[in-house]
Order: structure tokens, then sequence, then C-alpha cells
């Protein structure tokens, strides 16, 4: 959460979401009752191992929850102060078409396979922004070179099989990043790439949300790609928010012990070598099956009676909040 | 071997094994011929000198590579019947039998569609379950079933349509529709469900892909998600099915071509059947074979060229 | 159901069993009824089938004759019913043939793969080459209109289906680890197919014969109403259609009761070999 008291209007407000599936062991909580806010030009990270609700999270809130799953999803979401909830099925459509770009993890599978690059670039440009195809078309061509794609006119026709994984996501962002957006959303936009490219992935992602101020959404499971590319962070965990905060103050004095022992299993460079690499023991919770307690509670070090008796709320403290009985670095005096 | 030559390749030697398989069916009781032609009063001589005349006598591949060599420089033969060219009387038939295939796949196309991306809107609901059971309700009418009730109501209880006969388009297109429009919804009316049953399965699939995701975020409506994003990924399994139906609808050409009247490559057949016309039966069903095996064959390289992933892996290899 | 059978239902995607289902009563009530008048037609006092009263022809259902005469007179009732007989051993023996043959075809296939397999799929391509009617037809017409040669060219036509079902379950089952197990202790070709590899095959092929019953007697059905299949005097479905499309302006019935009887016996088996089909294999199934 930004520290400043008097922040403009933020650009997205999320107040406590939910979205739960019937299954046939019973309803499957996948997100809790998560709230947020971002405001423009600013990055919010969303970090959670799999399992943790941030994907389903983030798909909730621009209505893509997978249709008649029996997905049940409640809360509100205010975008640039409207409800996007209550808007008609055309109204949001077109505000998600304008205003919202998405990528999303594998571009092999995200991409049309059988539509070529160009056209599937230009189709945002010719529904939402009213471009005759060959104004699309040159835009797409001008969106491939400024993702960096080499020979875009060549490349505009060609299919996305023929290119590299890298490009693939390229494009990917030229579609997400055509309509000129206010928010961007990347639902783990680098794991499904080689190491060597990932970095050139996320510079990509960060300039281009520097040169056009948008707004954005970083979701990945990777606490390392999230230091150095948000503002704040969200921990998730579960399905519920167990800890938010900027960057860096998460970096330096992590409440959670969640994003404590998080921290702890990032190996480092400047670790000795044959050092153990330290796991959270244990496995994420079945979340069909739901204890009163403390979800992560199980695999937590600090445990007590009282983190497996009662659930802990998401306190707010200075810009900061944690869900947590204990939390790390803190004078008792000041735990929930 | 690049692909492209070994498809051809396979292709000649299944036309050919095609070519002698009817050969042998067809012959498998040569002295039947000579008997047919001179009548059951023939004395064994007489059988004798026309099979030596006809040769007859001859081994049978012999025979074969004859008929072959005719067949491939354009020749099958004349109709004992009629003494007419066998490949003159197919090729006159042949526009009506095929007017009558492609309007039957033009209809059952014209209900699949639209029923599957209907159902597929709201897979479970109201629409999806009634369609469903109607697929299969019509997809167990056997088809000259379907042509007596489609008779029976048409012609004889409300006098809309003509039960036989066939108007040629020179005559008048309406004419010529009407004579044509029941044998083809015969054909049609059963053909839809399958067509239907795949493409609503492979839409679903498709449907779940995450490219329909990416394009619903980009705000397209539903119905252009369908049509634009996953109608044609999941054609392709219509396509193939499609190709391989070709079979069933001549075979049921036969019968709709029997059941209405309709001058036919399928009736040409049946009569050379039942008259024991040897030769023309040969000639017929050797063409109608090759024609199928031809079309299977080009419904295959219909696929890689639609498919541009097919069409790559394969020919880099 | 076998222990294999369940195995190769719990290999598929986990599924709530279903139990029989109401829907289920009708299409086999109506087949029970259908198989036990065809079995035991000759004891219940049925008029004979071929008994022509010329003075009696075309008549509607009445008291006396239950679905009415044909065009010869004959009762319809005993006709239908001794039709049913002609189509069900038809329909039950052609298949058999079919993977009888097709089944030995297709398994070697699959466990020996290499030039066997090309032979096999070669042969099974030359066959369905054919419009299957067309190549019916053909055999009929020159091997000879009888009820064996009807069988047994309706059991050659459905050789390359039960072979392919064959070739693509003993693909899948070749290469188990079980079968690895066995050709490690020794165990000959044929004592895995036979023991290990069959077994398995019997599910899907249980459900493959009770789809081929059905299409079976369609195509019997097509060959009797074109005048090549069963031959006249004999009662059969197909033929009484074609028999009665002469007379639909005057005596309707007489073509469409057997077709309505055809097509509730073709609609009940497509239902329970669905059925069946959904608990052995439901990938496959249309439900």
């Amino acid at each position: 959460m930004s520290g400043s008291a008097k922040s403009p209007a933020p650009l997205l407000s999320v107040r406590n979401a939910q979205v739960s599936f019937s299954t046939a062991r019973g309803p499957l909580r996948a997100v809790d009752g998560v709230s947020f806010d971002l405001q423009e030009g600013r990055t919010l990270g969303i970090v959670g191992e799999s399992g943790s609700g941030k994907s389903v999270l983030v798909r909730s809130l621009i209505g893509l929850v997978g249709a008649g799953s029996g997905a049940g999803v409640g809360g509100e979401v205010l975008f640039e102060g409207r409800d996007l909830r209550g808007l008609s099925p055309r109204e949001f459509r077109s505000i998600l078409g304008t205003e919202i770009g998405i990528v999303f993890q594998d571009p092999m599978t995200s991409l049309n396979p059988v539509m070529k690059i160009g056209r599937q670039i230009g189709e945002g440009l010719r529904l939402n922004r009213g471009l005759d195809s060959k104004a699309a078309a040159r835009r797409a061509v001008e969106l491939l070179n400024e993702v960096g794609i080499p020979e875009p006119e060549r490349r505009a026709g060609q299919y996305p099989h023929e290119m590299s994984g890298g490009m693939r996501q390229r494009v990917a962002i030229a579609i997400a990043i055509a309509c000129a957006p206010k928010l961007l959303i990347a639902d783990e936009p680098t794991t499904a790439l080689d190491v060597t490219v990932q970095r050139q992935i996320l510079d990509l992602l960060q300039g281009e949300q520097r040169q056009r101020g948008m707004a954005m959404i970083l979701i990945t499971h990777d606490l390392g790609v999230a230091a150095g590319r948000s503002d704040d962070i969200m921990v998730m965990y579960a399905g519920r928010a167990v800890e938010t905060a900027a960057t860096r103050e998460i970096f330096r004095s992590p409440r959670m012990p969640y994003t404590e022992a998080l921290l702890r299993s990032l190996p480092r460079l400047s670790d000795a070598t044959h050092t153990r690499l330290s796991a959270i023991p244990g496995r994420p919770p079945d979340l069909a099956r739901r204890s009163g307690g403390c979800a992560f509670g199980p695999r937590c070090l600090y445990r007590t009676e009282r983190c497996d008796a009662e659930q802990p709320a998401l306190t707010r403290v200075a810009g900061r909040g944690y869900a947590c009985f204990h939390p790390r670095g803190v004078e008792s005096g000041e735990a929930a | 071997m690049p692909w492209l030559a070994r498809q051809l390749v396979r292709l000649v030697v299944v036309l050919f094994c095609v070519t002698l398989l009817t050969y042998m069916i067809v012959n498998i009781l040569p002295g039947d011929v000579a008997i047919v032609i001179l009548g059951n009063l023939a004395t064994p001589q007489d059988i004798a000198g026309l099979r030596a005349d006809l040769g007859l006598d001859r081994p049978m591949l012999v025979r074969y590579f004859d008929w072959l060599g005719s067949a491939l420089s354009g020749d099958l033969g004349r109709s004992y019947r009629n003494g007419e060219p066998v490949v003159q009387a197919i090729l006159d038939r042949l526009p009506v039998s095929l007017q009558l295939m492609v309007m039957a796949q033009v209809i059952a196309l014209g209900i699949a569609i639209p029923v599957a991306l209907l159902s597929v809107r709201r897979p479970g609901g109201l629409f999806d379950r009634i369609s469903a059971s109607a697929a299969f309700g019509f997809l167990a009418m056997p088809n000259f079933m379907l042509g007596i009730v489609l008779i029976y109501l048409f012609s004889i209880s409300f006098d809309l349509l003509p039960a036989t006969g066939f108007t040629p388009m020179s005559e008048g297109l309406w004419d010529n529709l009407e004579s044509m429009i029941l044998p083809s919804l015969t054909l049609g009316l059963i053909e839809w469900t399958v067509l239907m049953r795949v493409l609503r399965s492979d839409l679903l699939t498709t449907l779940k892909e995450d490219f329909i995701l990416l394009a619903r975020a980009k705000g397209l409506p539903p119905w252009r998600v369908l049509l634009q994003h996953a109608l044609r990924p999941s054609s392709f399994t219509l396509i193939t099915i499609l190709g391989l139906n070709i079979g069933g609808l001549i075979g049921g050409a036969v019968i709709v071509e029997q059941i209405f009247a309709l001058p036919g490559v399928g009736r040409l057949l049946l009569g050379g059947i039942f008259n024991r016309d040897l030769i023309l039966v040969q000639g017929t069903v050797a063409f109608i074979a090759v024609g199928f095996v031809v079309i299977n064959f080009l419904v295959d390289m219909l696929y890689a060229v639609l498919d541009p992933r097919v069409r790559h892996v394969r020919f880099r290899s | 159901m076998s222990a294999s059978a369940a195995k190769g239902a719990v290999a598929a995607a986990p599924r709530p069993r279903r139990r029989l289902h109401w829907t289920l009563v009708l299409p086999l009530g109506w087949l029970s009824l259908v198989v036990v008048l065809a079995i035991t037609a000759d004891w219940i006092g049925l008029p004979d089938p071929s008994a022509q009263e010329l003075i009696l022809r075309r008549k509607p259902p009445s008291l006396e004759f239950l679905l009415g005469t044909d065009n010869l007179g004959r009762d319809m009732l005993s006709r239908v019913i001794y039709g049913a007989r002609t189509s069900l051993i038809v329909g039950i023996c052609a298949p058999v043939l079919g993977f009888l043959v097709g089944g030995a075809i297709g398994m070697s296939a699959g466990y020996f793969r290499g030039k066997v397999d090309m032979l096999a799929v070669g042969f099974i391509d030359i066959l369905l080459a054919f419009p299957s009617l067309v190549l019916a037809l053909t055999f009929t017409a020159y091997l000879g209109q009888s009820l064996f040669n009807v069988t047994l060219a309706l059991g050659i036509l459905s050789i390359p289906a039960a072979a392919r079902v064959a070739r693509a379950n003993t693909l899948a089952w070749a290469n188990r680890d079980f079968v690895l197990a066995a050709r490690t202790i020794g165990a000959s070709d044929w004592r895995i197919l036979t023991r290990e590899i069959l077994p398995n095959l019997l599910p899907p092929m249980f459900a493959f014969w009770l789809v081929a019953i059905s299409v079976i007697i369609v195509a019997e059905g097509a060959l009797s109403f074109l005048g090549l299949g069963i031959p006249a005097p004999q009662p059969s479905w197909g033929g009484m259609i074609a028999d009665g499309r002469e007379a639909l302006d005057v005596a309707p019935y007489t073509a469409l009761i057997p077709a309505a009887v055809m097509f509730a016996t073709v609609l009940s088996l497509n239902f329970v070999g669905d059925m069946v089909r959904n608990m052995v294999d439901p990938r496959r199934s249309a439900l």
C-alpha cells in the first residue's frame, strides 16, 4: 500500500474479492476475501505458491473465471471508480478491451495458433479503437517493432509456432498494450520461458509500463522476480492476502512467517557453496477442506494453539498489512 | 522421401489393390457370364466357345491387367444389355449423383454448424440437451426408412413435393431442385448428427484453451470469439469426418437414388447388378471405389493446407 | 463387471457410477420383447409369415391381424416377428466374425508392430477404401443371396472396424509394465497375448459389438430393401419396407410399421450400447 495519506483515488480498487467453485467435495474457496488498491503508474506484485489463488483472483477481476464451472464470484471491483461487476456485458467488454491489457503465462497456448500474428494484434484495435484494417495492420507492425521484434513486417504475417518462446511473449505483450490500456496485468509472464529470456521480457514489461504510465499487476511465484520489478507486494496464501507492503519493506523486514520463509528459501549467489536449500516443510492446504485456524499454521515454525483455533485477520498498520498472531520483527505489544 | 511423394505412392498402391479386388469379386463366377448371355438352354459347347471368344479362359490376373490397361485409357468396356460404353453411362449419370451428394452435405453442414455453435453457447443448457437428443434420434434412422417417411409426409400426405423422378437443370432450376430436395434431405438429415457432435466436442475443447481467454480479455463479444477464434481450430476434425463420411454418402446415394428413381451412378450400379451385367458392374464399382479413394486423399491434403502447423511440421521433414 | 473392466473404468477419468437410469428401462424393455418374440416365434402360434391371402391384402390393423396385412395378404405381425429373427441373427453373428478375424488382425498389428502392422493397416485401408454398401452389394450379388452369405458379407465388412479397435487397444496395453514383466519371466508371445492383453481388450470389444449389432441390422435392412439381401419370401424388415413402398398412398402402414419397429430397435440398441460404452470407455460415448 502506498504510504501517503493524500494519494489520489486509486485506479483499481478491490474489496473483499471472493471466488468459490462448487466441487464434488463441497465448495472450494479459491479466493477468500482479498482487498487491495492500485494507483496509476504503480506496480503491484502478487506473490504466492501455485494454488494460492493469485491467478484465479486476477482472472475473476476481469470476468474471465471459467464459464459454466459453477464459480461463485463476490466482492467489489472498482476501476476508475466504476464497479466492474455492475456493468452490462457490453460496457464491461468495452472497458476490458480498451483500458486493461493482459499477458498470460504460456504464449504458445495464449496465442491463437491458426491466426496470423499481425491480425491478432490488430483485432483489438479494429474492434475497440475503430481502426480500419489497413491502419490496424500498420499499427501492429509498429507495435511489433516497439516490443523489440526484428523484421516486424515479415513477422506480422507469420503464425505463433514459427517463433521462439521469447518472441511469442513479446507478441503477447504487443497485443496487451495495443489499445494503450491504463492497467497491464501480467500473469506469470516469464514462468514458461528460458531463464536467459526472462529478464528481457521483464525489462520490456517494465519499459513499456514506464513509457506509457500504466499501472501493472505482476503475478509470480518467484519472489526474486517481484523484488526488482514491483513497488508494492501482496503475498497470498490459500486464497487470502497474508501480507502486503512496499517491496523494500517486505524484503527488509517481513512480518508473516510465510514471507520470511519464502525469503529464506531464495538461494543467493553470496551463499557459501553447498549451502542447503531451505524449503518450507509441508504442502499447501487443500482448499476444499478448511480448518478453522490459520491456513499456514501446519507449516509454520512459530505456531501456537491460537493459530490453530482462530484465523488471523489482515491487520493494517502503518501502510503495511499482515495476517498473523505472531508477526516477525514486531514487539509483542503490537501483535494483532 | 518427401512427405507428398510418399502419400502419392501410397495412393497408387491402394488404387491398384482396390481395382484388383473389385475385379476379383465380380469375376468370381466366370461361368455365369456366358450363361447369362446365351441363356439357360445353351449347350456346353456354345458356352465354351463364347468363353474362349471373350477370353474368359485366360487366368484372372491376365484378364485383370487387360482390363486395367483399357480402363486407364478410358475404356471400361461395353454393357451387355445395351452395348453402351460403360464410361459414357457413368459420365452421363455422374452429375446427378454429385448434385445429390453435394446438396446433402450442404444441408448437413447448414444444420450442423449453427446447431453446434448454439449448443456451445450454453453447454448443458436446454438447447444443448434437445439438440443432442435430436441428433441421437436422427442418427438411429436408417436412410431408407427416412426416405419412405419423407415421401409419405411430403408427397402423399401434403402433396408438396414429387416422390420420384428427376428433372435435369436444363429444364428449369426450380423443378430440378424440387426433385432433389427430398433425396438430399434424406441423406442430410442423418449426416448432420455426426458433424454436429464432432464440431460441438471440438468447440468445447477449443474453448478451454488459453487463447480463447485472451480473445475474451481483448473485450471481444462472445459471438466473435466463437466464430473468429474457436471455429477454425475446431473445424479440423469436422473436415476429416466430412471426408470419412463420403463413403457412407455414396452408399446412401445408391439407396436414395433407388427410392426416388434418380438417374444416378448408384442406380446404374443396381441396374447392372440386377441384370447380371458383369462389365457394367465391374466398371461402375471400380469407378466408385477409385473416386472414393481419391476424394479421401484430397481431404487429407486439404487438412494439411488448412492447418498451418501440420503443413510446417510435415514439409520440414 | 469383471476386474479388468473395472480397471478400465478406473483408468479413465473418475466418473460417478451411474445407477440404472429410468430411461434405460424403455429401450431394454423393447429389446427384450423383440428378442423374446424372435426366439419363441415358432411356439406362440403365429400364422405362417409366407401364407398369402390375396383377398385379405392391405388390411389395416384389426383384432384379427394385429398389425394388418401386407401387399400379398400376409400377416404383418408374424412377418415383423420373423423379420426380427432374421435381423437379430445377422446382427449378432456378423460382428462376431468381424471381431474374431478383425480382432486377431488388430491384436497382431498392435503387438508385433513393424511389418505385421504395416500389412494389417494396409489391409484395413484397402477394405475401407470401398464405400461399404457398394462392397456388400457386390458380395451378395456375386456370391448369391442367402442368410449365410449376407451374414458373411456384413461380417467381412465389420473386420476393419474391429481390427482398428483391437489394434488401438492393444497398442495402449502392450506397452504397459505388466506385459514387460511377463516377457522378462520368459512368457511366450502367445501366452502374453491371450493371458495379459486379450482380457483387457474384451470390454472395448464388447462395446464395439453392441454398436456393431445396430449398424449391421441397418445394413442388412438396406441390402434387403434393395432386394440384394435376404431373399424373398423370408421376411426381413428391409424387404418389408420395400414392399410397402408401392402401397404408400393406399396403405402406408405396410411400410411404416416395419419402419417404426426397425427404428425403435436400432434406437434402443444405440441407447443401450452407449450406456455400456459410458461405463467402459467414457471418452467415446455420445450421450
